[in-house]
């Protein structure tokens, strides 16, 4: 996105726009999806802002509380039984888990795990990186034809590179070739033992391999990445739910 | 001073609103409001620690929602605070992947009567992301940014409150750290399948 529609997103942000240039960022935010897509951004980023103030108030009152109050006691804590269910209700329970079992079996697929859990990569844009080169510049246009374009055309291929042509291929549904790209990223950091768009392109690769059928593989690396919280993509994979993966596993199996 | 302060829910929430009296507003809010919730999480397999924890995403979900206008007194404070502590902590046990009948049963308790109670929640998960970044964006441009856009200080008014010079140095500074912090949550795989699911919806 042009510096300029970025800084009338932030004049609009920060309500320094008159009545003219107001309707025309709107309009821009309509008609414009990476202008769209900067904007939600932005507005995220005040969005955390404000939720971190709160925090700090909340959790500085809090601390203050127990500093006076000597850590005060809870009042009146009851621990209630646990509800006790009747034979009656626990036979419908049973008969809708199975109901619901099956419903989730014939309908979780190596497709429906990879369309819920792939996440288009956004390119951050910086002041004084706008001599980005034509294919990053593609990929932030979302030309993925020309960022593959631009990829055949490099002499010298970094990770990096790479990356925005393995993504381009999976926005393109070409999943061989987005599993080539990833893999040759893990075996250059390999060679090399640098981590550069490693955990990118092992996230991303564990989706190709899910969309290639290659169910096995897709998730042990899924696995491999939810055993480890500091992963770039550990939210992300342990959003994946197992039930679905020991499904589409257990169907790759018949 | 530990005199026992005492709000209306109308005056809590208008203190909350205009930011007036708000320490005094949370510690309302935990006087009267904390041990009902701590009777229920420590009820259903939750710690006492737990219950701390759940009350106060609690409260910051209420004072969030309070202050972007979506709290319109369709229940009153109490009830929505235990809803909302209800609903916080039945996702945690799921997320805990205590799935078992025991959980199922406690589904029921789920408030459903209040539709500003999933909004007042959101995605704790993307919640827990955007605090996580906030923490890595260093201390001076965490400061400007909330005396920008949560304290609502013009630019004049923050020189005062910051080391520098005058106002086009903080107005730039405050501009560096917005566009860092976007660059932040642009690299946050939580944070950008959010926006996806926004723009392509």
């Amino acid at each position: 996105m042009s510096q300029s529609n970025e800084l009338i997103l932030i004049d609009y942000l920060d309500g320094n726009l008159n009545a003219e240039s107001t309707l025309q960022a709107e309009q821009l935010i309509r008609e414009d999806k990476t202008v769209a897509t900067e904007w939600a951004y932005l507005k995220m980023a005040v969005e955390a802002v404000e939720l971190d103030a709160i925090r700090q108030q909340v959790t500085s009152t809090r601390q203050s509380m127990k500093a006076a109050a000597g850590m005060a006691k809870p009042e009146g804590a009851v621990v209630r039984s646990l509800y006790k269910t009747s034979l009656r209700i626990a036979a419908i329970a049973i008969v809708l888990l199975g109901v619901s079992i099956f419903y989730k079996y014939a309908t979780v697929t190596n497709a429906s795990v990879y369309s819920q859990s792939f996440v288009s990569y956004e390119l951050s844009t910086t002041r004084g990186e706008q001599q980005s080169d034509a294919l990053e510049n593609a990929y932030r246009s979302r030309n993925w034809n020309e960022v593959l374009s631009q990829y055949d055309s490099q002499k010298e291929k970094d990770n990096k590179s790479r990356f925005l042509a393995g993504m381009a291929d999976l926005e393109l549904k070409k999943f061989p070739d987005a599993e080539q790209a990833f893999q040759q990223i893990i075996a250059s950091n390999t060679k090399t033992g640098d981590s550069y768009f490693q955990e990118e392109a092992e996230y991303y690769l564990a989706l190709s391999y899910l969309a290639n059928n290659q169910t096995g593989q897709g998730v042990a690396l899924i696995d491999q990445i939810k055993a480890n919280p500091n992963h770039r993509y550990y939210p992300l994979a342990r959003e994946i739910s197992g039930t679905n993966l020991k499904i589409i596993e257990l169907k790759s199996k018949k | 001073m530990n005199a026992k302060i005492s709000f209306s829910d109308a005056a809590l929430a208008g203190a909350i609103k205009e930011k007036r009296n708000l320490d005094q507003a949370v510690r309302f809010l935990y006087q009267e409001h904390a041990a009902v919730t701590r009777s229920f999480i420590m009820g259903r397999g939750g710690s006492e620690q737990d219950a701390d924890d759940i009350f106060q995403e609690t409260v910051i979900s209420f004072i969030d929602c309070v202050q972007k206008d979506k709290f319109r007194f369709e229940s009153g404070v109490r009830t929505f605070l235990i809803a909302i502590s209800k609903n916080l902590w039945l996702n945690e046990l799921r997320k805990r992947s205590r799935a078992d009948n025991r959980e199922k049963a406690f589904e029921t308790d789920r408030e459903q009567e209040d539709p500003g109670v999933s909004e007042a929640i959101g995605d704790r998960e993307l919640k827990q992301q955007l605090q996580k970044l906030l923490s890595q964006l260093g201390d001076t441009c965490r400061k400007i940014l909330t005396l920008f856009y949560y304290e609502n200080l013009s630019m004049k008014e923050m020189v005062d409150h910051l080391d520098y010079e005058n106002e086009q140095v903080v107005r730039n500074k405050k501009y560096k750290c917005l566009q860092q912090l976007t660059a932040m949550l642009k690299q946050n795989p939580v944070v950008s399948k959010q926006i996806n699911e926004l723009i392509n919806k």
